[in-house]
């Protein structure tokens, strides 16, 4: 028979699980959280004027809440950012934007861009180039010490240079079809010759992507046999382990978890400008998962989020107190690439149908609001953007009209054209489907496919199994209209993912070469105008947008020069971490206000 | 002493019939496992040398990866390499971290474990006090809050389990930190395991000991809710099966204390079918760890596992999908030698 009501037993277990579930909560209560722990007080260093970079100091401020009086306090400047990955640790391996933003802190260059396009010096404190533009010799600045403590020299740059070219890997391809290795000489301790196989106008700008590495250190850690001859795994594998770095960069490496973060320090020693509020430690953090982001900028442990939230986080995270949205201008630009060599898109008069139809407007205001519209074959953000060229708007009749002038008209029901979108990325499709709409609505047939990445990559490599459309993001690595054009238009990319379009023109291509070697800065310019032109008339794509990436910040207690768009538009700059400013104790004022 | 002796006794016989008939299984499993993976990694589409060298890289330097990769050698050709490096210890490298995979997975392993040794605890103790709760005093309102819990808990996957304690604990409480395995500010303990919890306590360091237990709970309890609810309601349905049996029946005509037939003649074969699914699921905890990982940001195998699936990662891809394979044969296994000391039938087939 049973018995009524709940046995000993029972109530036994239900106590038990009672205190272990009070006791587990009485441990978290009684521990300490980190975030108010109190640690050393780090007083700013001087600043020493050596680059002519005005920084524009401003205290962040917040106009919604009215917070509790100040406690002085002094708590570490902390700067936490997120990042779709953790980056690659050698200067000879990563080009992703973490591992760029991880190189430009830690590791210094030759010159330096400003945010109006100009290279300015940096470790060269001057330079000069022979006449025929062949042979750039560079005058280093003395003193400059890396975080070993060894003082940086020509030689350093001369290992470097070699080594980076040697591995192939990274940014590699900006610097090694132009340097000719063989003539490239030290001729002291603080001067270097470096010698070019062809003249190239963009040489300083790939130079921004030389990280200079300390010779010594990374010799010292080579490890044989490997890849490189007689000099193994050039230093490859230690580098890549996160023991230490081997840079000269405001920044130095302090911790490496592998898969999670990147922790740097402020490097005291650093011969450089460095903003008075300037973070003493930053973690570079890769995540990227939606919920993890909002709820680490609610909390107030994520400084700055990554740029791939969906634009509903962005909208939830901008609802939290004392979080903007930044709005940092790019050179990305957002092509619908047409092959000109597949019926019915090799029929310029389709393309111009196509370009016409486009309803660029919804585009923007219904799929990417954040998005600048893009006009021509390079970012309007870029030196020599032809702005004579106008944007195309939406006009269905002269579209219509286009369409009967081609070959195509009566059968164009047994020419479909193929849309590919990227699978990995959502938003696309609707991009997609509008482009379906709009074109159909003149009797043209489009059937839209997800594709992922991969099989693009793979798909693009041949004519044949190339879309007719295909949507792709496609940043510049100069602040200079002709590196974008060799690297949408110039033959040498047809078969790579870089150009759907297949143009395969030899006067182009000529007129590409001629650009990117001309010195003179005013004809090149001209040059590139004249380019865009032609491209523009043969309507090879349809410009979208410009990237505007978007990142959610504390701006009541981070100053971030990017976000007023102070930031040169290159990858990784608007994350340059001296000039940015972190003020812990209105943190504190946050987290008191509950948060 | 005489049930000492017995133990040793089938102890032994369990080594000398079953133990290295299991083994050999294993291995043949395992074999058949790498190739399959093997060539279903390397005919996805892409190329994985130039994925990892990123699409600028020169052509030569792709082709020279390729080759240090021997991925222009027949399929048949690369996997008698890979087998050949798998006997020396080594897994090839990794498109994405460079260096061996086997170095990844001894990396990033423990903390996977710590994470799915927690949820598993947790499981365990949800499922038989739930189990017991709900199967004691069926429709009951205790056994009706636990079925709402338990239809709950196996219809929502870990991961949205995962995002919604987040969102509460992390998000809007604040009171449990949402993301990685140790705060920003505490330093580590030195690696001596690789469970964070277990190497701060063997150091003495109860600040990270702490901190690591905060991290451990909300990933921990989102994995544990599916597989802890399934089987609570196993647990109920067997009790409330066995209870109602002849044996039982007799033993209360025998005046027997409901407290002792509960729970020494009641649960004890109630477990057979919990236990069966109790291990698969402890070892199903490291492929449902994927996502949950991604949003803890717990630097763990199964996130490793993911990364290298999106990034074609192929030898990675291969590592984690073989000590998937190899955890759910050594829980089989275990498990199968627990159904035995349970179930003295088994034994003695």
């Amino acid at each position: 028979m049973h018995r009524k009501g709940i046995s000993r037993i029972t109530m036994a277990v239900i106590i038990a699980v009672i205190i272990v579930i009070a006791g587990v909560i009485a441990a978290l209560l009684y521990t300490i959280s980190p975030a108010q722990r109190p640690t050393q007080t780090v007083s700013p260093p001087p600043i020493t004027p050596t680059t002519p970079l005005a920084i524009v100091i401003t205290t962040p401020t917040l106009t919604t809440p009215a917070f509790t009086t100040p406690v002085p306090t002094t708590f570490e400047k902390l700067l936490r950012v997120s990042f779709a990955n953790v980056p690659y640790l050698d200067p000879a391996v990563g080009s992703d934007e973490a591992s760029t933003v991880y190189l430009l802190n830690v590791y210094d260059t030759l010159v330096y861009p400003l945010p109006n396009g100009s290279i300015i010096p940096h470790l060269a404190s001057k330079w000069d180039v022979s006449p025929d533009g062949l042979v750039w010799t560079f005058y280093l600045r003395q003193g400059v010490k890396f975080h070993s403590g060894r003082e940086l020299t020509a030689y350093d740059v001369d290992f470097s240079l070699k080594r980076l070219i040697t591995i192939g890997e990274g940014y590699a391809y900006l610097l090694a079809p132009y340097v000719d290795l063989n003539n490239t000489k030290v001729i002291d301790k603080y001067t270097i010759q470096i010698a070019l196989k062809k003249p190239y106008a963009l040489f300083l700008q790939a130079l921004v992507r030389l990280y200079i590495v300390d010779s010594e250190l990374v010799r010292a850690h080579i490890k044989k046999p490997g890849p490189y001859g007689e000099m193994g795994d050039y230093g490859k594998d230690w580098l890549m382990s996160g023991e230490k770095d081997a840079g000269s960069g405001p920044y130095m490496l302090v911790k490496y978890v592998r898969g999670e973060s990147v922790t740097l320090a402020r490097f005291k020693d650093y011969w450089g400008q460095v903003a008075p509020n300037a973070p003493d430690t930053v973690v570079m953090l890769g995540t990227t998962e939606p919920t993890t982001i909002r709820t680490l900028i609610a909390r107030r442990e994520l400084e700055i989020s990554d740029q791939w939230q969906p634009l509903e986080n962005y909208d939830a995270m901008s609802k939290i107190r004392g979080v903007e949205i930044a709005k940092i201008p790019t050179a990305y630009e957002f092509y619908l690439m047409i092959h000109t060599r597949k019926p019915p898109t090799d029929d310029i008069h389709v393309r111009k149908a196509l370009s016409y139809v486009f309803d660029y407007d919804t585009a923007i205001k219904d799929i990417n609001p954040y998005e600048r519209r893009a006009c021509g074959p390079v970012p309007s953000t870029l030196i020599g953007y032809n702005k004579e060229l106008g944007c195309i708007t939406r006009n269905v009749t002269l579209a219509m009209e286009e369409l009967k002038k081609s070959k195509y008209y009566g059968q164009l029901d047994k020419y479909p054209i193929e849309f590919w979108w990227i699978a990995e990325v959502p938003w696309e499709e609707r991009v997609a489907l509008l482009f379906k709409q709009n074109a159909e609505a003149i009797g043209l047939k489009v059937n839209v496919v997800k594709k992922p990445w991969l099989s693009v990559v793979e798909a693009l490599s041949k004519p044949e199994t190339s879309p007719n459309i295909v949507s792709i993001f496609v940043a510049s690595d100069f602040l200079e209209a002709g590196g974008m054009l060799a690297n949408r238009y110039h033959s040498k990319v047809a078969g790579t993912w870089q150009q759907n379009e297949w143009l395969l023109n030899s006067t182009i291509d000529r007129m590409i070469e001629d650009a990117v070697s001309t010195l003179d800065l005013q004809s090149r310019l001209e040059k590139y105008y004249e380019i865009q032109k032609i491209i523009f008339e043969m309507y090879p794509s349809i410009y979208l947008y410009e990237h505007t990436i978007l990142r959610a910040y504390q701006a009541y207690y981070v100053d971030f020069p990017a976000a007023r768009g102070n930031v040169a538009p290159l990858l990784g700059y608007d994350l340059e971490f001296r000039w940015i400013q972190v003020y812990p104790e209105k943190r504190q004022e946050l987290l008191r206000a509950g948060g | 002493m005489v049930k000492i002796r017995y133990n040793i006794v089938f102890l032994k016989k369990i080594y000398k019939n079953y133990i290295l008939k299991r083994i050999i299984n294993i291995l043949f499993v395992l074999l058949g496992l790498s190739v399959l993976i093997f060539i279903i990694a390397r005919v996805l589409p892409g190329d994985p040398a130039r994925l990892a060298l990123g699409p600028r890289a020169p052509e030569e330097v792709v082709q020279r990866y390729r080759e240090e990769l021997r991925l222009d050698k027949p399929l048949y050709i690369q996997y008698i390499y890979w087998l050949n490096d798998v006997l020396q210890g080594r897994l090839g490298q990794s498109l994405v971290s460079f260096r061996d995979v086997s170095a990844d997975i001894t990396e990033f392993l423990p903390a996977s474990l710590e994470l799915i040794i927690a949820a598993a605890f947790i499981d365990v103790i949800g499922a038989f006090t739930l189990g017991i709760l709900s199967g004691k005093r069926p429709s009951s309102i205790i056994d009706n809050a636990i079925r709402i819990f338990a239809y709950a808990g196996i219809a929502v996957p870990a991961f949205v389990w995962a995002i919604i304690l987040q969102l509460i604990f992390a998000y809007w409480l604040g009171i449990l930190p949402g993301v990685g395995r140790i705060s920003d500010g505490i330093p580590p303990p030195p690696r001596i395991t690789g469970f964070i919890t277990i190497d701060s306590l063997l150091t003495g360091n109860m600040l990270a000991f702490s901190d690591s237990l905060k991290h451990l709970i909300l990933p921990a309890i989102a994995l544990a809710i599916g597989p802890m609810a399934q089987e609570a309601r196993i647990l109920r349905a067997s009790l409330i099966e066995n209870i109602s049996k002849d044996y039982i029946l007799f033993m209360r005509s025998r005046g027997i204390s409901e407290n002792v037939i509960y729970f020494k003649y009641a649960l004890k074969p109630s477990m057979i079918p919990v236990v069966t699914v109790m291990g698969l699921d402890i070892a199903s905890l490291l492929a449902n760890a994927f996502l949950v990982e991604m949003i803890y940001n717990w630097p763990g195998l199964s996130r490793y596992g993911i990364i290298a699936m999106l990034r074609k990662d192929l030898n990675a891809i291969v590592g984690v999908v073989l000590v998937i394979g190899l955890i759910y044969a050594i829980a089989n296994f275990i498990v199968d030698l627990i159904l035995m000391r349970i179930d003295p039938r088994l034994r003695h087939r």
